[in-house]
């Protein structure tokens, strides 16, 4: 869960990370049947990166999802 | 180890996922692939040719999107008015770029233009106006394909079929937006796989023969438990519509000259009384080149038929509905392909249809005239059970062979010849049609086509022989003969032609040097014993045209007066 995923020492580029993130966002329309908005943070990272390691992701992912910040 | 297969993908977006698909361990070639500069369009390829490299390319793939490379299909999609000569003359700049671009690299491949499901244009009258969008990319996508057709080394590659699988998915915008890569990951998974299964068709890797297994793999039920009455097959029953179905598109791909064969557990009058007296069977007991119906081991059965057919296990797939039996001759016979099959027959023929392995970079009479010939071969080998000797049955057969000089006319099948034989093939060199004709052209380069009948039937072009003269010595370059008529003296028919010929060119020396591959030791055991040759060393073998070698007898040799290419 803490290994680097993007970012320095990141285990994927950033063609592979669009490709994740786009994956994460269909995968959570099918499930939950909600649209999350992932991809904005890749576009500028600074001092956040939600895309760190896996941790990090699962634990945006939830709080996109529970803040109710998304298109129903 | 075989060397890797370089290729070049162009493309005006993101071809990075592609590329990805073709550095698979698994795979049984290795590809070295790298991609274009970012924005490539063939049709600016003229300004920058460095792009192809110094290295020759064995493959090139052109992926372009329409409104890069036909800019007025981008007013199209604005719903303004384009002429269908404007969008064709762009068409024709595109194709004329692509002309000649091909003769950077042996095999090029390009994929057709697809737009994404969502996009609907003018609704129930898009097909109906010239400028609707599906209708202009349907003139378009013929255009192309009509235009392509005439380039040996293209091949126009399908892009909607794979969109048509991926589906709603197919196309995100969110990855066009955020890495300008237009599809989905699962489009160039199968993009990737088609073009592997076109490279394989091109380089003579495309399977010859289905091996089928019969009790719930061709009709449902156990015959010999059921009987043939009660079999499902066809009827008002899913499961019996589906089992004729399969059968349907197994004597489809019949016709086009993959030949059908069965391995199966059972007594072989009872299996086979099916194909004589069930009234709703498709496939009959001519469709099939040969069976081994009986208890023994499927293993031994396979090797067997495959030895009967002159066919190495690299030609054969087999399909059977149980894992077990999949497992063992898996296991077993590592170059038969064993596809997963599923357990459902409804969904046979959708994964018999889907198999890429019998992919085929040409058509030819001879394909559709195959299964025919295989027939006649086994004509001949029970006629062979039955003649006192050798020589009787030889001479019985009254074989005729035909050369000819390599033209135009033969040039396609000469190549499909040279590059799908693997037993019978002195070098095992591949070339394209473009290189083959380029290198008979060659002052110093012979080639003799070769064709075969006899009183069974016609077997067609089915030998190739070449050298390359130097001086007063000349090197067989090509000595290649299908496997199915091997064995009937044809190929020592074809070896007193090459020192005929040798002679009248007043050649002293002839040599062939035999380059080992998996397959081609029948070509090796040919050239140590039953040619008369010199063995110089392990490979390497000379003829002295001055000698007198034993004439073929049995065979009457015509041949056609050379002509121009």
């Amino acid at each position: 869960m803490d290994a680097p995923l993007y970012g320095p020492q990141g285990l994927v580029d950033s063609v592979t990370l669009v490709l994740l993130i786009v994956a994460i966002e269909q995968k959570i329309e099918e499930s939950l049947q909600v649209t999350i908005v992932l991809g904005d943070y890749a576009a500028g990272l600074g001092e956040y990166n939600p895309f760190k390691n896996i941790k990090t992701l699962c634990e945006h992912i939830a709080v996109l999802i529970n803040s109710g910040n998304y298109a129903a | 180890m075989p060397r890797k297969l370089s290729g070049l993908l162009i493309s005006d977006f993101t071809l990075d996922v592609l590329k990805s698909f073709f550095s698979n361990q698994m795979d049984s070639s290795s590809y070295d692939v790298r991609i274009s500069p970012f924005g490539q369009k063939i049709n600016s390829f003229r300004h920058s040719p460095h792009i192809f490299g110094t290295e020759p390319l064995d493959f090139v793939v052109v992926w372009n999107q329409i409104t890069a490379v036909i800019p007025s299909f981008q007013r199209i999609l604005c719903f303004e008015e384009v002429s269908q000569q404007e969008l064709l003359s762009e068409c024709d700049q595109f194709i004329s770029a692509i002309k000649e671009a091909s003769t950077f690299s042996r095999y090029f491949f390009v994929v057709n233009w697809a737009l994404p499901g969502y996009f609907r244009g003018y609704g129930p009258v898009d097909l109906r106006k010239s400028n609707g969008w599906q209708h202009a990319l349907l003139t378009l996508n013929k255009h192309l394909a009509q235009e392509l057709a005439h380039i040996p080394n293209v091949y126009l590659l399908s892009s909607e079929r794979w969109l048509q699988i991926v589906g709603e998915k197919a196309c995100d915008p969110r990855l066009w937006y955020m890495s300008k890569i237009p599809y989905d990951m699962g489009v160039f998974k199968l993009a990737a796989e088609d073009i592997k299964a076109a490279l394989r068709a091109c380089l003579g890797g495309s399977r010859k023969l289905v091996i089928l297994d019969l009790d719930d793999t061709l009709w449902g039920g156990i015959v010999g438990d059921d009987g043939w009455q009660n079999l499902r097959l066809g009827g008002h029953d899913a499961q019996g519509e589906a089992y004729a179905d399969f059968q349907r598109a197994l004597k489809s791909y019949q016709k086009r000259g993959v030949l059908l064969a069965i391995v199966s557990k059972n007594q072989e009058n009872i299996a086979l009384e099916v194909f004589d007296r069930h009234p709703e069977v498709i496939l009959k007991k001519s469709d099939f080149v040969g069976w081994r119906i009986n208890w023994k081991d499927k293993t031994e059965n396979i090797t067997d038929l495959l030895k009967e057919l002159n066919l190495t296990q690299e030609a054969a797939v087999y399909i059977d509905n149980s894992p077990i039996e999949r497992a063992r001759i898996q296991e077993s016979l590592p170059g038969v392909l064993v596809p997963s099959w599923t357990q459902n027959s409804l969904l046979y023929t959708k994964a018999f249809l889907s198999l890429s392995c019998f992919d085929t970079a040409f058509v030819s009479d001879d394909d559709q005239k195959r299964s025919q010939m295989y027939l006649q071969e086994k004509d001949r080998s029970s006629l062979r059970a039955k003649a006192p000797s050798m020589d009787e049955w030889l001479s019985s057969l009254n074989t005729t062979i035909t050369i000819e000089p390599l033209t135009t006319t033969n040039l396609p099948r000469a190549t499909q010849l040279l590059n799908k034989t693997n037993q019978m093939n002195l070098t095992t060199r591949r070339l394209n049609e473009g290189e083959f004709l380029k290198w008979s052209q060659d002052p110093s380069h012979r080639v003799w086509i070769f064709r075969v009948e006899d009183k069974m039937g016609d077997s067609g072009l089915t030998g190739i022989a070449s050298f390359a003269c130097n001086g007063q010595e000349a090197k067989i370059i090509d000595f290649i003969l299908s496997c199915r008529v091997f064995g009937r003296q044809i190929e020592n028919a074809m070896m007193e032609t090459l020192i005929r010929e040798a002679k009248k060119l007043k050649i002293q020396k002839l040599t062939g040097v035999y380059l080992p591959t998996e397959k081609n030791i029948p070509c090796l055991e040919f050239l140590s014993e039953r040619c008369g040759s010199t063995k110089i060393s392990d490979h390497t073998f000379m003829w002295d045209t001055k000698k007198d070698y034993p004439r073929t007898r049995f065979i009457t040799v015509k041949e056609v007066e050379t002509f121009n290419l």
